[in-house]
């Protein structure tokens, strides 16, 4: 009950910040609550199906040059043209890198979903005709002004948050659940677990581009690093930090960490070494995240 | 129902089962009985399609499924359980069995499960339907085996590999499994690995005796008791 309340009243508190107006909050919130969405999409996966993947910035980062593509050649800009098209492309990629990855369990499905990353990240970095190591500016945003962009991301958390929840809430969700906890038992139960994990994986993937479009729209501008081992990383680290098997964990990990990167830059410029800090002390004494204080008070 | 022909299935050098060719009538109940190590359990892993086999066929109603995955395996009519209790500690009792019976819908991404009334007979049936909304980890470890029956009876399986559901169970709570099963097996298949027994003679229509990979012997409960080269290979150990 206090979790639905204190849910509210942050969706309202964030809804609240598009009102104003003000240029450093709507991109600084904008920013925490793609890492919102992008953090909820990779739970799915390590929270509720048991899958560390560090493909994820794939995803994000297809998206992301596809909006670029989309906007510098075709003159794409539309968001009903070019959201559509994004989320396919982030989609099929996942197809492709879900379904020969997961072939692999373990500590080799995270090295095999590594590799794809950073294959992807090189092919970015070391083609000019993508940009190279400089990235892309996109020319024409498909939302007009911050504003506009900021209500756009926030309608997007809601969204895919309803839609979440509803996908963990249906028979679906709880096969992944089963799957994570005993896989081996769901099979001999007459689950088809590899097609359930692939499912997971696209869904993931695809709303994992979601973010990737959202950050391209709200920056105009996107790089190579957006693929890199270390935005898949974060985003990992984000989900652990906020606690994973919940949806409202990856939401506190995104908002904590989006503030601490801030706040820590102009500390200090070890500000790296302070999310560490920040890890390992909750991976040590909240072992359920920043979710965990939620659920001692609920 | 259900054959297999020069099964075999190797680990590095040693054959856990070795050439077995077996036959299990429809409508009975099958018990594999054998040493530590006989190859008891692999077999039923063979069966269930857990493990691959090394060389030998498998046949379900005459169907060649050596190869099947254990879900397309599960979906054929095939439920297995297992040696330990294998349930979903958050989960109630209900909630366990619902899963179990969610098998057999389409894969629903959005809407809710509509009824399932596969699943309320098998809790039902296992005696669990005052025990529904207990989660799983807080039932007694004998009501954890009933359900774990529970699960595989809400998939609705016409073949049922149940390997030792009587072990690390009390007297009381082994004798009110034992009943199950024969309410279970009424309109089922059943092969059942079993080290009790005074249970595997009270209940199974056929009795195969596995040592080191291979059938021993083969036959009724009255002509295994009766077999020389099982006293000494086997229950000789038991009854000196």
């Amino acid at each position: 009950m206090i979790r639905r309340a204190l849910l509210v009243v942050l969706a309202l508190a964030l809804l609240a910040v598009g009102f104003t107006g003000d240029r450093f909050w709507l991109q600084f919130m904008g920013k925490a609550m793609i890492g919102c969405i992008f953090a909820m999409s990779l739970d799915l996966l390590v929270g509720y199906t048991g899958l560390v993947s560090l493909a994820h910035a794939a995803f994000f980062g297809i998206s992301a040059y596809l909006l670029a593509g989309l906007s510098n050649h075709y003159g794409l800009v539309s968001p009903v043209a070019t959201l559509p098209i994004c989320l396919a492309g982030a989609a099929f990629a996942a197809v492709v890198i879900g379904w020969l990855s997961l072939r692999a369990t373990g500590v080799y499905f995270i090295m095999v979903t590594l590799a794809f990353t950073q294959m992807l990240y090189y092919l970015f970095n070391d083609a000019p005709g993508l940009g190279g190591s400089d990235g892309l500016y996109v020319n024409e945003r498909p939302f007009s002004g911050r504003t506009t962009a900021y209500f756009a991301i926030w309608s997007a958390l809601v969204i895919v948050y309803a839609v979440l929840l509803r996908v963990l809430h249906a028979p679906f969700g709880h096969a992944l659940v089963g799957i994570r906890v005993n896989e081996q038992r769901m099979r001999s139960l007459g689950f088809p677990t590899p097609r359930y994990k692939l499912v997971a994986f696209v869904i993931a993937g695809t709303l994992a581009g979601l973010a990737g479009y959202l950050d391209a729209a709200l920056y105009g501008f996107v790089n190579p690093a957006e693929f890199g081992w270390r935005q898949s990383g974060l985003v990992l680290m984000t989900v652990l930090l906020g606690g994973k098997g919940t949806l409202h964990g990856p939401i506190l990990g995104a908002l904590l960490l989006t503030f601490v990167e801030h706040y820590g830059e102009q500390f200090t410029v070890h500000w790296n070494a302070l999310i560490g800090a920040l890890v390992i002390a909750v991976v040590l004494f909240l072992p359920r995240g920043l979710a965990g204080l939620v659920h001692a008070r609920d | 129902m259900l054959e297999t022909e020069a099964l075999c299935r190797r680990f590095g050098a040693l054959a856990a089962v070795d050439g077995v060719s077996l036959s299990f009538e429809a409508g009975k109940i099958h018990a594999l009985i054998g040493p530590n190590g006989a190859g008891k359990s692999t077999l039923l892993a063979l069966l269930s399609g857990e493990l691959r086999a090394t060389s030998g066929r498998v046949r379900l109603r005459g169907v060649d499924v050596t190869h099947h995955s254990p879900d397309r395996l599960s979906r054929l009519g095939i439920g297995r359980s297992y040696q330990t209790a294998n349930v979903f500690a958050e989960l109630s009792g209900a909630e366990c069995v619902w899963l179990a019976a969610q098998s057999r819908a389409p894969m629903r991404l959005l809407s809710r499960a509509g009824r399932l009334p596969g699943a309320e007979r098998a809790l039902d049936a296992c005696g669990l339907s005052s025990r529904r909304a207990i989660r799983a980890s807080e039932l007694s470890y004998g009501e954890q085996r009933q359900l774990e029956i529970a699960m595989v009876l809400a998939t609705e399986p016409s073949l049922l590999l149940l390997d030792e559901p009587l072990a690390g169970l009390g007297h009381d709570e082994a004798q009110r499994i034992v009943a199950l099963l024969r309410e279970v097996a009424r309109d089922r298949t059943m092969i059942l690995v079993e080290h009790d027994m005074d249970a595997v003679f009270s209940i199974a229509d056929t009795v195969t005796v596995l040592v080191g990979g291979r059938v021993l012997e083969r036959g009724t409960p009255q002509a295994i008791r009766a077999s020389r080269a099982v006293r000494e290979a086997y229950l000789g150990e038991e009854q000196p």
